[in-house]
Order: C-alpha cells, then sequence, then structure tokens
C-alpha cells in the first residue's frame, strides 16, 4: 500500500524529522517496501526540477529586497510614519505595530522577516512604553502574518507556481484580505486598549511632523507601488519586478540613504541566500512529494472521500478551513501548499469555486498557521526576537488568532473580498 | 497485465495528446487481452516539461511520453527541424512524411544519443498549426511585425523565428501569458487555435491572427526502448499498432476540434486573416534566416533540413500524382 | 576518545572550511542573478530586443547559489523540524532520538549525493537551451549541495555518537558553529 507514505510522513514528522527530510524518506522508503524501485530516481529528479523554474526565483529576490530594506534602517522610517499618524492614541504603538507590519508587507514577502524587523525594533519599545513583553510578541507575531498576505509574497508565488496560475492575479487578489486582516486587528487592540488601559505612546504629531515622517519614508514606500503598478501595469511579470525591487532597494540603501555600506552586501546577499536556499529546498521536496501523491493515486481517493461528505461548497469550505488550520499547526504554508493545493484545489474548482478565491482561502488560512502553535516559524522568530518563551506569546496570541479566524471565515464565505481587485483589473474573469 | 505501461502528457484532458492516449490505450489493452495495462498521467503530476519528463523515461520512470520538438529540443537539438517554417505545406504533406521512413530516420538518432534508452514511436500532431497573433492590428505581412513583442519559449529556433520577422521574441511563462497580454508585457504569440482558445486569450485582447502556418504542431510520441524490446515480438506489434493508430486519433482531433476553437474565436471578437499567396511568400522569404541559422548552429543541421525538404518534396509530388487520379 | 575527537575535529574544520568556500561564491551568484534579470527587463525596454539566455542563465545560477550555502543552513539547524517530543521524553531517550533522526536524513542525504553524481555524468548529453554548455554543470550544483550536506550530517551523528559513547565527551567537544541553531527559513 503505497498511500502508508502519508501516516509514514506525519509520524517522521511528529517526531522530530526535519520537514525536508521527511517528505522525501516517507515516500522513498514506501517505494523500496513496493519494489517501486524503478520510481525512486523520479524523487530526485523532481528536487532538481521543483527548483529549477523562473517564477519561483521571485522567491530570493524578494527575500533579499527586504532584507536590504531592513538593513537599511528602512523599518525604522517606516515605523515612525506609522507612530506619526496613529502612536498618540490609546494603544499607540500596538497600532504602530500593525500598521508597521502592513506598510512592510509591500515590501517583503515574508511573514519572518517581518516578525524579525518589527520585533527587534518594536518589542522592546512597547516594554519600555509599558506594555507586557509577551504581549508585545503576540501582537508582533499575529500582525506579521498579514506579509504574505499583501503582496509581494512568497506563499502566493509558490500557490501559482504549483497551481499554474497568474502570480499577478493572487496579488491582486490579496490586497484587500490583507488590509482587512489589518483592520480586524487594530479593531480588536482598540478594544483590548481600552478594557486594559493601554498606554498611549507620544503626543498627538501635528501635520507639519507627520509631513517630515512621510517625506523620509516615501521613498520606501514607492516600492509597492513599483513593484504592483510593474506587474500590473504590464511592464514585467513578476519575476522582474522582484529583480527591480532588488535594484531599487540597492540604490536606495546605498547611495540614496546611504544606510547600507558597499562593504556590507556580500554578508547579506549571503544571509537571503541561505534563507532562499531553505525554501527552495523545501519546495523541491515538497514537487516530490505531491509525485507520489499522483503515484499512489492518493488524490482521487481523498476528493471521492470528500465528496461522499457533501456537494455543498460552502459546508465542504468549512470543513477544509478547520482542516487547513490544523495542517498549518504542523506543517508551514510552503510545503503544505504544494503538497495540499493539487489534491484539494481541483475538488473546489469542479464545484465552482473560481481558482482565485480558493488560493486566497488556501493561502489565508496557512499564512495564519505560521502564527500558531506547536510549529508556527513566526512564534519561534518572535520568541528569539523578544526573549519570551514561545508558550507564552502562544497563549497571548490566541485573542488576535481568534480575529484572523474569523477573517479566514469571510475569506472563505464572500469571494468579492478576494475577487473585486482582480475582476476590476480584468485579471480574473 | 504482464505489462504496466506509464504514459505522460504535459497537457490537459482537452488536448489532442489526450485523446490520441485514450486511443492508445484502448486499442493495446484491448489487442493484447489485457496483457498490457496503460495508466495515463495527465499533466504534470510526475515531471513538468520535456527535459525533466525525457531524463524520467531514460531512468525507467516514465515509459511513454509526448514532447513537441520544442520540448526536447535541449537533449535532441535537431528535432527542430520540425519547427522549421514553412517546409511543409499542408496537413496532407506533414502527414504523409510523418508516417513514412522521415521518423525512423529520426527514431535510429535518437536512439542513438541516449545510449539506446528512448525510441521516437510516432510523430503526431497536437494542436494544428502556429500562427502568429496578436493585441495589437491586423498582420498582412512581415513588415506588419516590426518592433512587436512576440511571446515564444526559452528555445533558438522560434525566438531565430520571430527575429527574422522583425519582432522581438520574449519568454513569458505560460501560465503568465493571459495577464502578460492584457497589460502588453508582450503583444503577440504563436500558438495554435485550440491553445489560444483554450486559454481564453481573446479576453486578454488576443484578436487579430493571421494564418500563416509557420509550423506544424508535431508531437513527438517516445517509448523506454528497454521496456519495448523486453516485449515478446506479438506485443511490440500490438504497441506498434497502436501508436498507428494513436497517430491517426492525432492526426483528426485537432482538425476536429479546431471548428469550434474558430467559431469561439470568432464570437470572442476575433479577426482572422488568411495571407495571400504572395504575401505567404513574402512570409517565407523573410523567414530564410531561420534555414540558415539552423544549419549552422545544429549539429547535422544541414543533413535534416535537406531530409525534411526532400520528404516533403516527396510527399506533393505523390499527392500530386494521386490529384491526377482523383481529380479526372 | 581522543582518536575520534581528532577526526570529528577535522571533520568540523573541513565543514567550516567548505562552508566558508560556498558563502564566498554564492552571494556572487546572488548578484549576478540580478544582474542578469535587470539586463533583460532593460534590453527588452531601451534596446527593444529580448535577450535569449538571462531567463535560463538566472535559474542556473539560482541552483549554485542554492547548493553552496544549504550545508551551512543545515548546521545552523536552520531545516526546522518540530521539536516537541525531544521535551517530553527522557534525556537518554531523546539522544537516542536525535541518533535516529540523523541516521535517517544520511539515509537520505546519502542517496540523493550519489543520484546527483550520476546524473551529473549523464548531463553531458544535454546542453543548455539560450547558451553552448552542456547542462552537467549546471547539475552538479546538486551533488555538491547533497555531498557538503552529507558531510555535516556526519559531524553531527558523529557527535551523537560520541555523546552516547564516551563519558565527559561533551565538555571536550570545541566549541562549534552549530550551538545556535537559529531558524531563517522565511516565508
Ligand atoms: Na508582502
Ligand atoms: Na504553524
Amino acid at each position: 500500500m503505497l498511500i502508508l507514505f502519508l501516516p509514514l510522513f506525519l509520524i517522521l514528522l511528529l517526531i522530530g524529522l526535519p520537514v525536508f527530510f521527511a517528505t522525501l524518506l516517507a515516500p522513498g522508503a514506501m517505494l523500496v517496501w513496493e519494489g517501486m524501485d524503478r520510481d525512486l530516481p523520479l524523487l530526485f529528479r523532481n528536487i532538481y526540477n521543483g527548483i529549477d523554474s523562473f517564477p519561483l526565483m521571485a522567491i530570493p529576490f524578494f527575500m533579499l529586497a527586504g532584507e536590504l530594506m531592513n538593513q537599511g534602517g528602512i523599518t525604522l522610517r517606516l515605523v515612525h510614519f506609522s507612530q506619526s499618524f496613529i502612536g498618540h492614541v490609546r494603544g499607540g504603538l500596538a497600532h504602530v505595530n500593525i500598521m508597521s507590519s502592513m506598510l512592510f508587507a509591500g515590501l517583503s514577502g515574508s511573514a519572518v522577516a517581518d516578525t524579525s524587523a518589527i520585533g527587534s525594533m518594536l518589542i522592546p519599545a512597547m516594554e519600555k512604553n509599558g506594555y507586557k513583553r509577551k504581549f508585545a510578541a503576540a501582537i508582533t507575531a499575529a500582525s506579521s502574518v498579514i506579509g504574505p498576505i499583501i503582496p509581494p509574497s512568497g506563499i502566493m508565488i509558490i500557490y501559482a507556481y504549483t497551481m499554474e496560475i497568474s502570480v499577478a492575479a493572487l496579488f491582486a487578489a490579496g490586497l484587500v484580505p490583507g488590509v482587512l486582516m489589518g483592520g480586524a486587528l487594530m479593531a480588536v487592540t482598540a478594544i483590548m486598549a481600552k478594557k486594559y488601559d493601554f498606554p498611549v505612546a507620544s503626543e498627538k504629531h501635528t501635520w507639519r511632523q507627520r509631513a517630515g515622517s512621510t517625506r523620509k519614508a516615501i521613498l520606501p514606500l514607492l516600492t509597492p507601488v513599483i513593484i504592483l503598478g510593474g506587474i500590473l501595469g504590464g511592464i514585467f511579470t513578476p519575476t522582474e519586478a522582484s529583480a527591480v525591487a532588488v535594484g531599487y532597494a540597492l540604490v536606495l540603501s546605498v547611495w540614496v540613504m546611504r544606510t547600507v555600506k558597499v562593504s556590507e552586501l556580500p554578508a547579506i546577499f549571503t544571509r537571503s541566500a541561505k534563507a532562499s536556499a531553505v525554501v527552495l529546498l523545501l519546495v523541491g521536496s515538497a514537487i516530490t512529494f505531491k509525485t507520489v501523491v499522483s503515484l499512489s493515486h492518493a488524490a482521487e481517493s481523498l476528493a471521492f472521500w470528500v465528496l461522499s461528505i457533501s456537494e455543498v461548497p460552502y459546508i465542504l469550505l468549512f470543513m477544509i478551513n478547520i482542516m487547513l488550520f490544523i495542517i498549518g499547526m504542523f506543517l508551514d504554508a510552503g510545503p503544505a501548499i504544494i503538497i495540499l493545493g493539487p489534491i484539494l484545489a481541483p475538488i473546489f474548482i469542479e464545484l465552482g469555486v473560481d481558482p482565485v478565491h480558493f488560493a486566497m482561502i488556501m493561502s489565508v488560512n496557512l499564512t495564519v498557521g505560521l502564527a500558531t502553535p506547536p510549529m508556527g516559524l513566526v512564534l519561534f522568530v518572535a520568541s528569539s526576537v523578544s526573549g519570551e518563551r514561545v508558550e507564552s506569546i502562544a497563549k497571548a496570541i490566541l485573542p488576535f488568532l481568534a480575529v484572523e479566524i474569523a477573517v479566514i471565515f469571510l475569506i472563505t464565505f464572500v469571494p468579492e473580498v478576494s475577487l473585486t481587485v482582480p475582476k476590476w483589473l480584468g485579471l480574473v474573469k | 497485465a504482464d505489462y504496466n505501461l506509464r504514459a505522460v502528457a504535459n497537457s490537459n484532458e482537452n488536448d489532442e495528446d489526450y485523446d490520441g492516449l485514450v486511443v492508445f490505450k484502448d486499442f493495446v489493452e484491448s489487442r493484447s487481452n489485457g496483457r498490457i495495462a496503460v495508466d495515463l498521467y495527465i499533466g504534470t503530476q510526475l515531471c513538468a516539461n520535456g527535459t525533466e519528463c525525457l531524463q524520467a523515461l531514460e531512468d525507467g520512470s516514465v515509459d511513454i511520453y509526448i514532447s513537441t520538438s520544442g520540448g526536447a529540443a535541449n537533449m535532441y537539438p535537431y528535432v527542430q527541424v520540425l519547427d522549421l517554417p514553412y517546409v511543409l505545406r499542408d496537413d496532407r504533406v506533414a502527414e504523409t512524411v510523418f508516417q513514412g521512413d522521415f521518423t525512423r530516420e529520426m527514431r535510429d538518432a535518437i536512439l542513438e544519443d541516449s545510449d539506446e534508452r528512448v525510441r521516437l514511436m510516432t510523430i503526431g500532431n497536437t494542436g494544428g498549426w502556429r500562427n502568429f497573433a496578436n493585441t495589437e492590428k491586423t498582420i498582412q505581412e512581415p513588415d506588419d511585425m516590426e518592433g512587436m513583442k512576440i511571446r515564444t519559449i526559452v528555445a533558438d529556433l522560434p525566438q531565430e523565428l520571430v527575429k527574422a520577422m522583425g519582432a522581438s521574441p520574449t519568454p513569458i511563462p505560460w501560465p503568465e501569458l493571459f495577464t502578460s497580454f492584457q497589460t502588453g508585457v508582450v503583444e503577440g504569440s504563436k500558438n495554435g487555435i485550440t491553445d489560444v482558445m483554450g486559454m481564453k486569450f481573446p479576453e486578454a485582447g488576443l484578436k487579430h491572427m493571421t494564418l500563416d502556418g509557420h509550423a506544424y504542431m508535431a508531437a513527438l510520441w517516445y517509448m523506454n526502448n528497454e521496456v519495448f524490446m523486453d516485449m515478446p515480438e506479438d506485443l511490440r506489434r500490438v504497441v506498434v499498432d497502436g501508436f498507428d493508430a494513436l497517430q491517426q486519433a492525432t492526426f483528426a482531433s485537432p482538425k476536429r476540434k479546431s471548428i469550434q476553437a474558430y467559431q469561439d474565436f470568432a464570437e470572442a471578437g476575433g479577426e482572422l486573416y488568411v495571407p495571400t499567396l504572395e504575401e505567404k511568400e513574402q512570409f517565407r522569404e523573410a523567414a530564410a534566416p531561420v534555414y540558415t541559422w539552423f544549419q549552422e548552429n545544429i549539429e547535422d543541421g544541414e543533413k535534416w533540413y535537406n531530409l525534411l525538404a526532400s520528404e516533403a518534396e516527396e510527399a506533393e509530388e505523390a499527392i500530386e500524382a494521386q490529384y491526377e487520379q482523383d481529380l479526372m | 576518545m581522543n582518536a575520534y575527537l581528532f577526526i570529528l575535529t577535522g571533520l568540523r574544520k573541513l565543514n567550516t572550511g567548505l562552508i566558508r568556500i560556498g558563502h564566498s561564491i554564492a552571494w556572487i551568484c546572488v548578484a549576478l542573478m540580478v544582474a542578469s534579470i535587470l539586463l533583460q527587463v532593460v534590453f527588452r525596454y531601451v534596446f527593444n530586443n529580448a535577450l535569449p539566455w538571462p531567463e535560463e542563465a538566472a535559474r542556473a545560477l539560482m541552483i549554485w547559489m542554492m547548493a553552496l550555502v544549504a550545508a551551512g543552513a543545515y548546521r545552523q539547524g536552520s531545516f526546522v523540524a518540530i521539536e516537541m517530543l525531544h521535551d517530553f521524553i527522557p534525556r537518554a531517550a531523546a539522544r537516542l532520538l536525535r541518533l535516529f533522526l540523523h541516521v535517517c536524513a544520511l539515509v537520505v542525504l546519502y542517496y540523493l549525493f550519489t543520484l546527483g553524481l550520476e546524473y551529473f555524468q549523464r548531463g553531458f548529453r544535454t546542453r543548455a537551451a539560450s547558451f553552448d554548455l552542456p547542462r552537467a554543470w549546471i547539475y552538479l550544483a546538486m551533488p555538491v549541495c547533497f555531498g557538503t550536506m552529507l558531510l555535516v550530517n556526519i559531524e553531527m551523528l558523529m557527535k551523537d555518537v560520541g555523546l552516547l559513547l564516551f563519558k565527559g565527551f561533551a565538555s571536550r567537544l570545541p566549541e562549534g558553529e552549530d550551538s545556535h541553531p537559529t531558524p531563517v527559513v522565511s516565508e
């Protein structure tokens, strides 16, 4: 029974084998067990083939752009910009944290980058301002999942790559859900701020001061305009846009703002190469895993099983959301998308769900999974940035997670949330 | 079954390749009395493109595979001879050529280049003919394409052709092409009508098509040679006959499918232009650098060009001879 | 134990050296990747002429970039795993489990490495589509990637075995670069 590679995979994962090795060992072992040795080379081939991709190249580029921006003290300018507008309200720094995350999301495609950039700056500041450290870490983690929802987004590049749909359409679709997620987090923060009497951060800034902070932040804030405008305006493909973003970030940080020295570039490039290498290998191994899913006909069995429960899209979507949320607790968004996307998406597309809409449901759900225990990457990073234990952040994040789940269901049951912008741009019919 | 064959096509179930495979599967399974079973893997489940899948075929993880000439160009550069523009006049000529010794010659070359691992079984069609289509204007002659950005795959020959027409070849991944038309990253492409309609390109503005028919969309069908040769002769015969049936099916399928596709194209506001004989000659002349490029840059290019040209000429003569009888 | 420590220390130094070399080439790959894609954009707009090679060249550079830093990332502990179980079981059992997991990874890496070498050799039969280079030189990145990861894996494995076999092994272990696992996975 080749299909036993699925439980074997889960066991290996749960006893602590890194995802990369588990996605290769479980199918490999079952193929040998079944005497299907001739299929082993397919596993290896597909790691290489999975990685050798032009669309995927946007991931290292967006990572590098984010890294350059963060190094360039640009995060600081975004935080000051946010603070000059909302720092004076009750819970000011909490709001600033969320708003900065949303702005940073336009520069970076990664939740982890968001957490470490905003967290290392705002968690100490929030603590000094009188917040509990675990609360500061929790709100950083919760809001950083907006990073891959507002474009650019590594997760959506991976989704578009595995499901062969347009990156541009997904980027456009992520705008409203991302802003919605930020708005919802701010709303719950406002309620908490009143209840627990959160501190304000600063005096109300004058419009003159605001103009000053805007002037300082305007160049980095133009990045998303260049990326999205370039892609949606037909100047370049998403991968080219990501390279342009790197070029812009380089010019900005090295020559215009002079926040990065040329001599620092090799180290920055190497760091982003490392982070990309891990993601690329994960993508490669997940593509391999997907191959064995095909060989074992697991997709068909699962589709049959799912459709035997119900054929009403909304009931199924509700269930799938719960399933994805649980999976997101254990698996990173990227591998989860590559493994599950090709199984789940066709079922729902067949039932009449728009492919871009389903992409958003899946991506947003699994992105939120990055901030859930026990396997929440973002939680780990928030913990290492703040020095607070993962467990206590995990507890403090619960109210925010509840809001994010509500937004997931909103995205699920109101397709217009995702589809209005891409429809308006003509990217979705 | 004694023999389980795993057949892969990277397209989808609406494609001509799938029609061919369905015919093949049915033929081979029934004529072998169930001794051969064929499993179809449609799409990119096992491998995603020509180079990958041909390597998987060499490894023995795939038994049967179909690639376009572009898909095999990295491995066997001379297959691009099939992409040479305006060599094959029409379906009848092309079909005669590919049923003849041309395919056998190519089989020998590929066997040799793959250490006897990859066996070309037959050459069929996967989508009719390639035509130039664009979002801007009616193209009547090559000059109309001056400066236009035309999408091609990452392969030399199609890029040379686009350059020869005075246009600018631009590689765009297939899934991004719709958006790229819409936003103007590229203004045109060279595809068959069924692919154009399959991707709903007219909705992205691709509304002007010129039936220049610059390339026959040849489909090369391969089988793992070891798997083939390990079969007893009677089963090899069944497989060979199966591929013959498949070839016929893929010759017929695009003709049938394109009727609806052209109707849909017109309904979507598409405009079709059929170049006059004189204009077609202009296209052929403009394409001359491609022939030169092929012969100079591809190993044995001259041999393959001459072979295809002479086979085409022979086929034309044979068809002329048949006209003499059929028209009288 | 001395001989064992000697070998382990040697392997450590070797790995550190290889990783350092890898890093110093990888960043150049990244720079060239960016440059070639930017060149592609510039040529298309400024000269209205699309270059055929940047896309494929950038892909090859990306694969080499990955191959050259993978071992370093692996040693840092960047390949994420669920490590809950380790906290719940006795320390001795956790050590055995660690050893077992490293053996699992060893099997995978060894297999990937040998197959990678085979494909490298066969790669001389295919050429890149848009420039004149046997694809073998691109495929070579994979055995380099998995070979260097394999060496790191053996280093970690030897450390595990040493901890199981010898008393006081931990105290005599030289300070390594893998002592602070940091997740760098970004999504
Ligand atoms: Na983003
Ligand atoms: Na998680």
